[in-house]
């Protein structure tokens, strides 16, 4: 059993505050009389099973305190109890005559509440309501219905152009995703590691044909061309209908060209014209509004790191121009074109500084890069003034002075899709506790205890600008190299020259082999070299083991072929000798006599005829032409004087007597020089 | 005393690389990526294959196969070993573990400290973490400063990555005397499915995310924050 504290509050309750401020407490109670107090709060007739148990306290209390007031305290209480006991036991003696059953004397029957009372008014307004709803459900269903029907029904609809087929083909290629009710699609190459800002998102809805027709039905309501309205109205329609974003509507391509030196730099205006009508299927548009911003973020990319780079000649960024100074008087172009395809032809946003010094705006018309539909010609316009500078190319007529370079273009965007893939291919890291995102070569940072110029240059890396500019200058080099031996071969027919280009090459290295042999005599001597082309220099691998390093200058490499041939010469010659039966008396690379040599230095030959009557001597440097001198001994004109006075001495060379090759019969130097000793020999 | 000075340059290379002043910085602005949220669960090895194919739909570079790890943890204990023993982290002692990949020899090993969970409601278990590649004579080097070898084992299994994400599948193998490369002992019959990432004091974003992620693969794997005090 629970013990019941009976303890006073510590302060008692104050009864009355005195005018001079103390207070007159009451009396604590005595314990009798707080139990009377406590007692009084109880009503036992609320609960029949309290009743009980305070029942069996109370008579405990009872027991326990009869000493003290021995009646009256516990009267009300006891009354209470008993009146409390007297309906218990008549609900029990109630509860025994209904319990038998079956019931005997008394039966219970639930008690019917009082209905709710009806309003009506709410019933009406609830009722009201729904069937509005459901009213609204249906006849939206058969507006729908009819619709699909009349769609169905339509002439040039194709059957199962549905705008959920559509819908589902469209999700199949495009990121899309529901916001609210409109369906929002994703262009950006952010999924596939681009940073650019532009959100690229466009939105796909219902092509619900209007009064305006087909027309409406275009990219955007601006994008419908009034050059071609009619363009195949009864084309099939689609469904679905996708707006871009206006500043991706149209099309673009990155124009590059390699320019020579002008007055002006900037003075190109490019413009495209290839603007297609917006009566296109969704797939093409989506495709040509991703290739729009991706030349975009190309373009933007290179311009920043056009801006941000400090060459010695500094980069020009104009307009959607970029100008960089790849070798001395060669310039590299990038433009951005881009046909916005409003009002059907527009200069794109590619309005330039107009030509300052007269040469005028040369106009260049690109192909349509991406498109699949049309692929307008290529058009130029003529410049403003026509006191241009001799050789620039004005007027409509003639192919366009600045020459797009495709692979270039091709490059640029493979620059950019592997700064994409990188930002996604980190290697994942190894033992799997280290850093993600993180280089192999970083993390051995560390350990190996690398310095900070290593680290630094470990996070150098070449801007896409850079590389392009390492393509470009490589790529114009790899032409002029072949220029320029081209140019040879063509001047020299003797010996010929025969160049092989590597068709292995990586776009800033390549590499050619030439050979260098006289015709009809391919066996007796074949001079090589392999020229290595870089992006600024070329390296030239000689016969003999010889290194040689060349500026980008055209000069230097058309002087080492000539070189080359002078030598040719004179080598085969020396092998010719030796399968004729001549003697080779003596070869001298580098004579330090005779006239001097504008570029490296004549060399010489001596050949004496089998018997060693006759001696050939030959003179070759590499801008000057063959000499071929022959002396003879005995010889003929040798009289006897006082100085001189031995026979023998008619033995000595006789004084030299230049052949006039030229002159001679044969088709090359070679062919003359085997006649020439077979001449002699006879 | 040449242990000593061996001791110290290769504590010299281990800072070499970041200059004292601006990791005071970073510290201080709380941009140094110290904090880990962490989420673990456990596959049956039957099970192994579906849980793969779903995590590779799941992560990136689901083209290509997920690369495989193997890799070697070895953890000391660093404390005073002659200290009496008192109820509390302060006698455990600080644990470091150096891992290294056996399939990678070339590339360094890794030295990492987790500290003890955090306390609060994070959507992901939260704790300390540091990690530091080392040479390759770590181990050595923590001997000599009086750790003492706790225990080792092996992992294997696969990596992924999802963004920032880190998704390691793997079994832990025993390591004992006779144990080579091919011939391991394995510890369970399941796989440990991790799913961690790295981030800042400040940025806690991110373990929606993780969330998010282990959400996607509620019914193979139940992916939870253990407390380990707890366990």
């Amino acid at each position: 059993m629970a013990d019941i504290r009976l303890e006073v509050p510590a302060e008692n309750s104050v009864l009355e505050v005195l005018y001079d401020g103390s207070e007159l407490h009451q009396q604590p109670p005595s314990m009798s009389e707080h139990l009377t107090q406590l007692a009084r709060k109880i009503d036992f007739a609320t609960d029949g099973e309290e009743i009980k148990e305070e029942k069996k306290e109370e008579e405990e209390e009872e027991e326990k305190q009869p000493f003290q007031q021995p009646h009256w305290p516990l009267e009300e209480v006891r009354n209470k109890i008993r009146q409390a006991l007297t309906e218990v036991s008549v609900l029990h003696d109630l509860l025994a005559v209904v319990k038998p059953k079956p019931p005997q004397y008394m039966v219970l029957d639930p008690v019917q509440a009082d209905p709710p009372e009806p309003k009506a008014y709410i019933q009406f307004l609830s009722l009201k309501k729904s069937l509005q709803a459901a009213g609204t459900i249906l006849l939206n269903g058969a507006e729908r219905l009819r619709t699909s029907q009349a769609e169905m029904g339509r002439p040039g609809r194709v059957v199962g152009q549905d705008f959920h087929i559509e819908l589902l083909r469209l999700r199949q290629n495009w990121r899309l995703k529901k916001v609210g009710s409109t369906i929002l699609g994703d262009l950006s190459y952010r999924s596939a590691g681009s940073m650019y800002r532009h959100s690229g998102i466009f939105e796909v809805s219902k092509a619900d044909d209007g009064p305006g027709g087909p027309g409406i039905l275009s990219i955007g309501s601006g994008g419908a061309s009034p050059v071609a309205p009619q363009l195949g109205p009864r084309a099939i329609q689609s469904s679905l209908r996708v707006t871009v974003p206006t500043e991706l509507t149209g099309s673009a391509y990155i124009f590059v060209c390699i320019k020579k030196d002008e007055e002006d730099i900037c003075s190109a205006q490019l413009t495209s014209s290839d603007f297609v009508s917006g009566e296109t299927h969704w797939q093409q548009k989506l495709e040509k509004a991703q290739n729009v911003l991706f030349c975009k973020e190309l373009f933007s990319q290179l311009a920043r790191e056009a801006v941000k780079l400090t060459p010695s000649i500094p980069h020009l960024v104009v307009g959607n121009q970029i100008t960089a100074t790849i070798f001395p008087g060669i310039h590299l172009l990038v433009g951005l074109c881009h046909s916005d395809g409003k009002n059907g032809q527009k200069g794109g946003s590619g309005v330039l500084v107009p030509g300052n010094s007269g040469t005028g705006g040369v106009v260049v018309g690109g192909n349509n890069h991406g498109s699949t539909t049309n692929m307008a010609p290529t058009s130029v316009m003529a410049g403003a003034s026509m006191a241009g500078a001799p050789g620039v190319g004005l007027g409509g007529l003639g192919p366009s002075k600045y020459k797009h370079e495709h692979d270039l273009e091709h490059s640029l965007h493979q620059l950019l899709h592997r700064v994409y893939h990188h930002s996604f291919q980190h290697p994942l890291p190894h033992p799997v506790y280290a850093y993600m995102g993180m280089s192999k070569r970083r993390r051995a940072a560390g350990p190996e205890g690398m310095d900070k110029t290593q680290l630094v240059n470990m996070m150098k890396e070449q801007t896409l600008l850079e590389q392009i500019i390492r393509q470009v200058q490589h790529n114009f080099l790899r032409l002029r190299t072949m220029y320029v031996i081209d140019q040879l071969a063509a001047e020299f027919k003797d010996p010929l020259i025969v160049s092989h280009w590597n068709a292995f090459n990586s776009p800033t290295r390549s590499c050619v082999k030439i050979n260098i042999a006289t015709q009809g005599y391919d066996s007796v001597l074949r001079t090589k070299l392999v020229i290595h082309i870089s992006e600024r220099s070329l390296k030239c691998i000689c016969r003999d083991g010889k290194i040689m390093t060349m500026s980008f200058e055209p000069q230097e490499l058309r002087n080492l072929i000539l070189c080359q041939i002078s030598q040719h010469n004179m080598a085969a010659l020396q092998c010719l000798a030796r399968y004729t039966g001549w003697t080779v008396l003596s070869s001298e690379q580098n004579v330090g006599t005779g006239a001097i040599e504008p570029l490296g230095n004549a060399s010489t030959v001596m050949l004496a005829s089998p018997s060693g009557n006759k001696v050939i001597g030959v003179h070759s440097g590499p801008h000057q032409r063959v000499s071929v001198m022959v002396s003879s001994s005995p010889r003929p004109d040798f009289y006897p004087s006082t100085v001189v006075s031995g026979q023998r001495w008619e033995n000595l060379g006789a004084s030299w007597q230049e052949v006039r090759h030229d002159r001679m019969e044969g088709r090359n130097f070679l062919n003359k020089m085997e006649l020439l000793m077979a001449a002699l020999t006879a | 005393m040449k242990h000593e000075g061996r001791s110290r340059q290769n504590l010299k290379v281990i800072m070499a690389v970041s200059h004292n002043e601006n990791i005071e910085a970073a510290l201080k602005s709380q941009i140094v990526p110290d904090q880990e949220f962490l989420l673990q669960g456990s596959v049956m090895d039957n099970s192994l294959g579906v849980l793969i194919d779903r995590l590779r739909g799941l992560c990136d570079n689901s083209d290509v196969h997920p690369e495989t790890f193997h890799d070697h943890e070895v953890v000391y204990i660093l404390k005073d070993f002659n200290a009496p023993a008192t109820p509390g982290p302060a006698s455990q002692g600080v644990m470091l573990r150096v891992r290294r990949a056996v399939d990678r020899p070339d590339l360094p090993h890794q030295l990492r400290y987790v500290g003890y969970p955090e306390l609060g409601n994070y959507p992901a278990l939260l704790r300390n973490c540091l990690d530091v590649p080392v040479s390759s004579n770590v181990r050595e080097f923590l001997q000599e400063l009086g750790a003492k070898l706790d225990h080792e084992f092996m992992a294997k299994g696969y990596i992924m990555k999802k963004g920032r994400i880190k998704v390691t599948v793997f079994k832990m193998y025993k390591m004992g005397p006779g144990m080579t490369k091919e011939n391991l002992e394995p510890m369970t019959m399941s796989h440990l499915v991790e799913l961690s990432v790295l981030t800042t004091k400040t940025d806690m974003s991110v373990a929606d995310d993780l969330r998010a992620l282990a959400d996607q693969l509620k019914p193979l794997v139940q992916l939870e924050r253990i407390d380990y005090r707890r366990v």
